[in-house]
């Protein structure tokens, strides 16, 4: 196993004192001698007057310390929850945290979150822990050893100081900053021989298609997409559900439109992408294609669209300017049969792009123009802080080769790791006679820089951010500062000599000069009801008048794409460079619970693997987990394959999210990305791909993907379509049991599921779940209480993909109390599979009894050590020692907190509970509550055409139901695979 | 080699009697439990001659999971005034001035895999003697009850004789959750 700072200890030390291979009693001899004699005897005797002493006295003597003083609204052991902003990545979606005893311990989307309402991501959930994170910086440095704060400002204000009597600039490097204050901040520290460059180091980077824009109309736009809107999405590699860039936002809105299908029509969704993402295993139809042949896909499809729409001049000059695409029957079919679906859905159709192709991008702001998408389905809007000069990787690099740069500040980002020439950076940075670097964590950065500010984590500081025009977001401090850390902004405010140098009260004052308040209303009103609230609204100003298109550039750049458009060929390799859904661009890489989240389509966790299509697999004779590697020019990387049906063939995935401080530097492939303007290129042809010949053993979560025909999970082509599962025999081996409300039941919506693990986190946080590691989860010996599995159905090489939550279904008649030899699990009232965790022996006869597979066993002692580690613990929950059984239990202290509370109140009925998954699902997938009430949630969703229940057949009366995956194929290319019947793939 | 030489059987001789003097020694659980406290406080003073309601200073009894140990600005409510010369109110008002809490030392504690909740038992009219015994009387606090599983199920299966109103009157089709295991562990 690789020494990582993450991993759990490894199992030969876990079991600290109490080793399993000492001898019973220390007084008895070892096993050839055990004839007891009279010194054995004595032997005995003393140890056991000495354990008799010993077990007389009391437990060990525990400490109350109460308050002195106690806070207002705190009371020991009830959890108060504050509203925020997470800061896990640039979507900042709305916060909720879960206070217990000062420290947070679980994180939940904010339901007044108008665009998310509720949902938060695996990586939103998961930064808690990167809170708890032992290996943060605790104090800050200078030349690698510790200093004060005191003698850290005095040395920064003094070299800003030289720099500037000696006519030298500097630099300072943030990623997209989205707080007005730190944004006016910034702007105020840069102004004396300063220079702010904002990079974005991620692919589907949101600057491609304002770029787009800027050319078409001469003003920078951003095209939103209003999902309540759209009948017909084609998406050239947008990621948008899965590691885009507003994954939240819009699978709440793509699953709220989904579940209208039966009143208004279905959202028909085609991907088209070269990797495959979680939008395309969500896409009802998905077309194969690497780079070029997504781009001659664009153009073909503009030029079919322009061919189909009423003669005006634009169509005519856009037709000339594409007649110069080549002759390619199978791509030319393909273009015909979008345009003619985009052109019916007219105004209610959307194309969205997320590849950083120039080109591509303008014809697709063409092709929505041309449908008449923009102020449809298509909202075109000035971005947010977008009146800066010239900003980006392309900057940097400018910047940093000047002479008369002095020195550099970078603030919360790694340009040593995600610039492809890292090292060089790292020199240059080096060398200047200021460096600072601002972060939380140890990173190549700030091991290039002299001095250190070690940061607060987010959940630790003040802020305010803002995503949309009419919301201000607050973002606030759940817990005092656990090191010796300091706000990040906060040392630009020392450094420029402010005088208010706390950074909350600097916002507040910014918040009384800048943010409008309504009228008659106090500051101090306004700005205890904002961070209560967590957002203030903004008064927006009229809608952007609609901009005039200007097409001479883009009809150049489509005659010349045309022109160069290559023959189809096979044999041309990519690397397509990715972010995933756990790791995205790796700035939370980090944080265990996402290293263990399983990647849900390659189902490997841990490791990078190269995704390779079946077709490659088989002409190399490749499998799973042979190392292979790839040249590109002179560079070369080894990765072990993995393949994934529904890879292009051509093209070969690589995640970004690796390589980070502490890792293998071969796993970062930053190293391999290539300038395109102010962005950087993601996809890069490959020299050559061989096998080393070396094979592994990849950690993979699920190694089957196929249900072999069996009936475990439906798809359905049309929302009122129904499943015809089998059903339970008559005669069933179990007595029933009295059924009163409240029966705790589920139901999950496949078809709003995007597989995104938001819930497995979730789930992690709230239960205590243990993390195993790497070596653990090569072992399957994976903890997971709820698991998303993942099956392939329909042609081998380009089959859907269907994502099933499965978790302990709490069976009616539970196979696993039948064979628990200590009652360990048994039945409750209220229809819960209980886990007496203490009565637990250990036999693993549930585990074996167990149909679905979801009872998981403490092969080891998992419980964190670190005490800094540990206050991530929920204490609502008993952390489960070795040698014990576990699993889900629909998270029975939230039921029974929710059950005392009502009865604390005499409410009557069943009391409402929100189950830790159900709360996190973006898509709203989940739906929990009482089986027994005619009106509920659950009795709807059971009398749906879609629902079944997994395995029924066993007449074990699962209480989770499922509704079947909705596949829109009403259309020309509706194919025979998507009926109710399930088949392997 | 007679029977009672033979190895295994003088090895569970062995073990038999080492079980025997552990067992006997004590009781399995902590009933019984007196320990010192750092400031000498009695509950026969305050709760018994003076009849200060238990709330008064466990305040959370009513809301939260914990009773809670008050904070040492309630016991400064009343001590600013009375006896505030006291040398054991004077360690108070020091650890109030320092603001540093003192160290209590728990007398009743749970084992981790057990939950239990105040607030409920308070809100089903069950007094605080009920498991903490006679605490009006006691100069140093002691724990009365033994606290351990058997000893809850008596209620909780409504067979130790408590009979309040509240559970009388809790509505049907709730009744058996009381002795479902999930109530206590989870």
């Amino acid at each position: 196993m690789n020494e990582r700072p993450w991993t759990t200890d490894s199992p030969s030390d876990a079991s600290g004192s109490s080793s399993r291979d000492e001898p019973l009693a220390a007084g008895l001899a070892p096993e050839d001698g055990l004839a007891v004699d009279r010194r054995g005897f004595l032997k005995v005797l003393g140890f056991g007057a000495a354990a008799s002493l010993a077990a007389c006295e009391r437990v060990p003597v525990h400490h109350v310390l109460p308050f002195t003083i106690a806070p207002e609204h705190v009371r020991a052991g009830l959890p108060v929850e504050y509203a925020g902003t997470c800061t896990a990545c640039e979507a900042r979606c709305g916060l909720l945290a879960t206070v217990r005893d000062g420290r947070p311990i679980k994180l939940e989307g904010h339901p007044d979150d108008p665009r998310t309402r509720g949902g938060l991501c695996a990586v939103g959930q998961a930064d808690l822990r990167a809170l708890y994170d032992p290996d943060r910086l605790r104090a800050p440095t200078a030349g690698g050893q510790p200093t004060s704060w005191t003698a850290l400002d005095q040395t920064v204000r003094r070299q800003l100081d030289e720099l500037r009597e000696q006519g030298l600039s500097f630099l300072v490097v943030t990623g997209r900053e989205t707080s007005p204050t730190a944004r006016r901040l910034i702007e105020s520290f840069v102004t004396d021989r300063g220079q702010w460059i904002e990079i974005d180091l991620q692919p589907q980077s949101p600057q491609a298609p304002i770029e787009a824009y800027q050319t078409l109309t001469g003003s920078r736009l951003q095209p939103v997409v209003d999902w309540s809107q759209v009948d017909q999405v084609v998406s050239f590699s947008s990621d948008y559900l899965g590691a885009g860039a507003d994954p939240v936002a819009n699978t709440r809105g793509v699953a709220d439109r989904r579940r209208q299908a039966k009143e208004r029509g279905a959202l028909t969704h085609v991907q088209i992408e070269g990797s495959r993402s979680l939008t395309g295993a969500a896409a009802d139809r998905r077309l194969a294609a690497n780079a070029d042949e997504r781009r001659s896909l664009a153009l073909r499809l503009l030029g079919e669209v322009a061919a189909r729409t009423s003669e005006s001049d634009l169509a005519t000059s856009l037709k000339a300017a594409l007649s110069g695409l080549s002759e390619d029957e199978v791509a030319t079919r393909r273009a015909q049969t979008l345009a003619v679906e985009l052109l019916a859905a007219g105004p209610k159709g959307v194309v969205v792009c997320g590849d950083d192709d120039p080109t591509e991008q303008l014809a697709v702001a063409a092709i929505n123009h041309m449908i008449g998408a923009v102020g449809r389905s298509l909202r075109l809007e000035e971005p947010l802080f977008e009146s800066r000069p010239r900003s980006g990787v392309g900057a940097l690099r400018a910047a940093l080769a000047d002479e008369s740069l002095g020195g550099i500040l970078t603030i919360d980002v790694d340009p040593v790791r995600q610039l492809s020439d890292g090292e060089a950076v790292a020199q240059r940075i080096a060398a200047l006679p200021l460096s600072v670097a601002i972060s939380a964590r140890p990173t190549a950065t700030t091991r290039a820089c002299r001095l250190v500010a070690a940061a607060h984590h987010g959940l630790e500081c003040w802020g305010d951010h803002q995503r949309t025009a009419d919301r201000l977001q607050i973002q606030q401090p759940m817990i005092q500062p656990l090191f010796e850390s300091r706000a990040p902004y906060e040392n630009l405010l020392q450094w420029s000599g402010a005088d208010a140098t706390d950074y909350r009260t600097h916002l507040k004052e910014s918040w009384e000069a800048h943010v409008p308040r309504p009228e008659g209303v106090g500051f101090d009103q306004f700005w205890h009801e904002s961070v209560a609230a967590g957002a203030t609204a903004l008064p927006v100003s009229e809608g952007v008048a609609s901009p005039s298109f200007d097409w001479t550039d883009a009809l150049a750049a489509f005659r010349r794409s045309a022109a160069a458009v290559p023959a189809p060929a096979t044999s041309v390799l990519e690397l397509e460079l990715l972010a995933e859904v756990a790791l995205r661009d790796g700035r939370r890489a980090h944080v265990p619970w996402l290293r263990e989240l399983p990647d849900p389509l390659t189902r490997v966790s841990w490791v990078p693997v190269f995704r390779i299509s079946p077709a490659l697999a088989e002409r190399q004779g490749i499998e799973d987990g042979d190392e292979l590697e790839v040249q590109i020019e002179e560079r070369s990387i080894r990765l072990p394959a993995r393949i994934l049906p529904g890879q292009a063939e051509g093209v070969v995935g690589m995640p970004i999210g690796y390589g980070g401080e502490g890792e293998d530097p071969a796993w970062n492939a930053y190293r391999l990305t290539t300038l395109a303007g102010e962005g950087m290129k993601w996809t890069v042809a490959i020299t050559s791909l061989r096998k080393t010949g070396a094979h592994e053993k990849l950690p993979l979560m699920q190694v089957w993907s196929s249900t072999e025909g069996r009936p475990i999970v439906y798809q359905v082509s049309k929302p009122d379509e129904a499943v015809h599962a089998p059903h339970h025999p008559a005669a069933s081996l179990w007595k029933d049991r009295e059924k009163k409300s409240p029966q705790w039941h589920m139901s999950i919506d496949l078809d709003a599921c995007t597989g995104c693990g938001a819930c497995v986190v979730a789930c992690q946080v709230e239960n205590n779940i243990p993390v195993v590691g790497e070596q653990g989860m090569r072992d399957h010996r994976d903890m997971h209480w709820l698991r998303i599995d993942r099956y392939f159905m329909g042609e081998a090489d380009d089959p859907d993909v269907l994502f099933e939550p499965m978790m302990c279904a709490q069976c009616d008649h539970a196979p696993c109390e039948t064979v628990c030899p200590v009652t360990a699990t048994a039945h409750s009232a209220d229809g819960l599979n209980q886990q007496a965790y203490n009565r637990c022996v250990g036999t693993r006869y549930c585990a074996n009894n167990c149909p679905y597979k979801v009872r998981r066993f403490n092969w080891f002692d998992y419980r964190p050590k670190d005490p800094v580690e540990q206050l991530v613990l929920n204490p609502e929950v008993v952390v489960r020692s070795r040698g014990v059984m576990e699993k889900c239990t629909f998270c029975v202290q939230r039921i029974q907190s929710a059950r005392l509370t009502a009865r604390k109140s005499d409410q009557p009925g069943a009391p409402k509970v929100q189950t830790a998954c159900q709360q996190s699902c973006p898509g709203a997938a989940i739906r929990f509550g009482d089986a027994t009430d005619p009106e509920g949630d659950i009795a709807t969703d059971r009398h749906e055409p879609r629902a079944f229940q997994v395995l029924a057949e066993l007449g074990i009366e699962p209480s989770i139901t499922y509704l079947a995956r909705v596949r829109n194929r009403a259309s020309s290319e509706a194919d025979s695979s998507s009926g109710s019947k399930p088949h392997g793939g | 080699m007679s029977l009672l030489t033979s190895h295994p059987i003088r090895r569970g001789l062995g073990l038999v009697g080492l079980a025997l003097l552990c067992g006997t020694a004590c009781e399995p659980n902590n009933q019984g439990y007196a320990p010192e406290q750092p400031v000498v406080y009695s509950h026969a003073v305050h709760a018994g001659t003076m009849q200060i309601p238990c709330q008064y200073c466990h305040f959370g009894a009513s809301e939260s999971r914990y009773a809670g140990v008050p904070p040492a600005s309630i016991c400064m409510n009343c001590h600013a005034q009375v006896l505030p010369e006291h040398p054991e109110v004077q360690k108070v008002a020091a650890a109030l001035a320092e603001n540093r809490p003192i160290e209590w030392v728990r007398v009743h504690r749970l084992p981790d895999h057990a939950t239990f909740d105040h607030s409920i038992h308070v809100a089903a009219d069950l007094t605080c003697q009920t498991c903490h015994g006679p605490v009006e009387t006691m100069g140093r606090v002691e724990q009365w009850a033994p606290l351990t599983m058997g000893w809850c199920l008596d209620c909780h299966r409504q067979g130790g004789g408590i009979e309040t109103a509240s559970v009388a009157a809790r509505p049907a089709g709730r009744g058996n959750e009381l002795t479902d295991c999930s109530s206590c562990h989870h």
